[in-house]
């Protein structure tokens, strides 16, 4: 295409990630051992 | 997309992309954008347009675009003169348009604008030829963008 001028320096562009939401999934509720019953 | 294997020791990481402005032909039938130059391959909608080389140093590859809208006027002039002088000939094209677009990857800074490895249409502003009006308006659909 263009005449852009004289090249100034060569750089790496990294397209800025938008920040993703990510839901935590509920954790699990501790299963309650049965009480033993007394002998 | 970006091989970071590539980058070089001591090479500058920029966060992008980076806004710069050019233009384009389109064709209207089927609806095309294509680059100035004789590349006759099509721009997309949600796919980046990749320079066919990373553009080096000292190398004229790479997306060219301007840094301003003012350097890109200075450049093409009289938009419509361009339509007039290359739309039926080797460029074969129904007409330009003007925009921005956004640029990352290998990146070279020039004085006045950029040659980027890859490139995605921001903005379409102008258009100048057969249905100006309307290619406008159908592109921005196309692109989902302004």
């Amino acid at each position: 295409m263009a005449d852009v001028g004289k090249p100034e320096r060569r750089v790496i562009v990294v397209p800025e990630e938008k920040p993703v939401s990510v839901p935590i999934p509920d954790q699990p509720k501790p299963v309650k051992a049965p009480e033993k019953e007394p002998a | 997309m970006i091989d970071f294997t590539a980058i070089r020791a001591g090479e500058e990481i920029v966060i992008g992309p980076l806004t710069a402005f050019r233009f384009w032909r389109y064709r209207l039938v089927p609806l095309q954008l294509l680059s100035w130059c004789l590349d006759e391959r099509s721009w997309l909608p949600n796919e980046p347009f990749e320079a066919d080389v990373p553009p080096e140093l000292y190398s004229t590859h790479g997306v060219h675009a301007y840094k301003t809208t003012q350097g890109l006027l200075d450049y093409i002039r009289d938009p419509q003169a361009l339509v007039d002088d290359f739309g039926l000939g080797l460029r074969k094209m129904d007409g330009i348009v003007l925009g921005s677009v956004g640029l990352w990857g290998a990146v070279v800074i020039c004085k006045n604008g950029y040659r980027a490895q890859y490139a995605r249409p921001q903005q379409f502003t102008q258009a100048f030829g057969n249905q100006a009006d309307e290619v406008l308006a159908r592109l921005r659909a196309y692109f989902q963008i302004i």
